[in-house]
């Protein structure tokens, strides 16, 4: 029930912020103080989560950070079905919304055909992992 | 307020704030039935979503006689925000620059425009001095981000006619008088301001 909880508030803030960032993109550059709010929060949240188990830490990441997981699979498995590879980026596009500003200050420059910013939005899905990862982690300090 | 509370508040307030902020300013778009957003939710009730059904159509259009600062469109059947899907501005030798998901702003081979089922070459009733203007400014953006949803303001998202309009706008060419939120392709091919080179529908 715990971990059902903390799931909850992150997918909770997560899509009121995708729609706070993506209306806020009409006044530049509050999108981009929001989107640093975003990781802000988000910083608090697994923060909060130091108390709990490991197993109920990587569940939580793990559920919250699901669709981009699964978009990112669609997306370099080049997955015919449906035009599904292609609709795929679009969605990843509008989930990662969050921090669509933070890559809008990306250079545009290319590398193998893609722009920057394409490699770092596939990147998201890990990036998001990692840092929820390290400041949920408890900090061991030894006392040698 | 604690911090945990302040979490699941402020983005719905933001939301909320930053939401009325943008419709009292732009009250004229909420009031035009032919707006883009409405479009589109009429075009979804009906089951069109996104751009249509992609396929290869091989419209086989004929390119021969296009000049650089041209605009084509292109689309798919089931598209959702009119017609065409997609737009380019050709900038010669067979080569277009345009807006897409994963590529941004980039240059493409005019030939994929044959995938379309529906497609058309426009021409703009300007000087030749204004359309290289207007391709300057879009290859400036080679590279920058596209988003789907990109609002004019700004020029750090970017979505196919967004780099269009705002291109020949620059120049003092304006595509969307009615001032929407978001520039359909469609309004190109409506526009006062082009004539039809040819098109296609298969």
């Amino acid at each position: 029930m715990q971990n059902l909880k903390a799931i909850a508030r992150l997918y909770f803030i997560h899509i009121f912020a995708f729609l706070a960032v993506a209306i806020s993109t009409y006044y530049p550059p509050w999108d981009i103080i929001l989107s640093m709010l975003y990781l802000l929060v988000i910083g608090s949240e697994a923060l909060s989560l130091r108390e709990y188990a490991s197993k109920s830490r990587y569940l939580i990441i793990l559920a919250w950070q699901a669709p981009g997981i699964i978009l990112f699979l669609l997306v370099i498995s080049h997955t015919a079905i449906w035009d599904l590879s292609n609709y795929a980026f679009f969605i990843m596009l509008f989930w990662y919304t969050t921090l669509a500003p933070l890559l809008s200050l990306l250079p545009g420059m290319f590398w193998l055909g893609w722009p920057l910013y394409y490699y770092f939005l596939l990147a998201l899905p890990f990036v998001m992992t990692a840092y929820h990862f390290v400041l949920s982690s408890r900090v061991q300090l030894s006392n040698k | 307020m604690k911090w945990k509370q302040f979490n699941l508040i402020i983005f719905p307030l933001l939301a909320l704030i930053f939401f009325l902020l943008v419709a009292s300013a732009n009250r004229h778009v909420f009031n035009n039935e032919h707006a883009v957003m409405y479009t589109y939710l009429q075009n979804a009730r009906q089951g069109h979503i996104g751009y249509g059904f992609n396929s290869y159509y091989a419209n086989n259009i004929s390119f021969a006689g296009l000049e650089p600062g041209d605009l084509i469109l292109g689309g798919y059947p089931g598209c959702s925000y009119g017609r065409f899907s997609h737009a380019g501005i050709y900038i010669g030798n067979g080569e277009v620059i345009e807006s897409f998901g994963d590529l941004g702003v980039n240059i493409q081979p005019i030939y994929h425009y044959w995938e379309y089922s529906e497609v058309c070459l426009l021409r703009v009733k300007a000087d030749p001095a204004v359309k290289k203007q207007a391709i300057e400014y879009v290859q400036r953006y080679q590279g920058a981000m596209f988003y789907p949803l990109a609002f004019k303001n700004g020029e750090r998202y970017w979505n196919c006619t967004k780099i269009m309009w705002k291109a020949y706008r620059e120049q003092g060419l304006e595509f969307d008088p009615g001032d929407d939120f978001w520039v359909a392709p469609d309004l190109f091919y409506q526009s006062d301001l082009v004539e039809v080179i040819r098109e296609r529908n298969i």
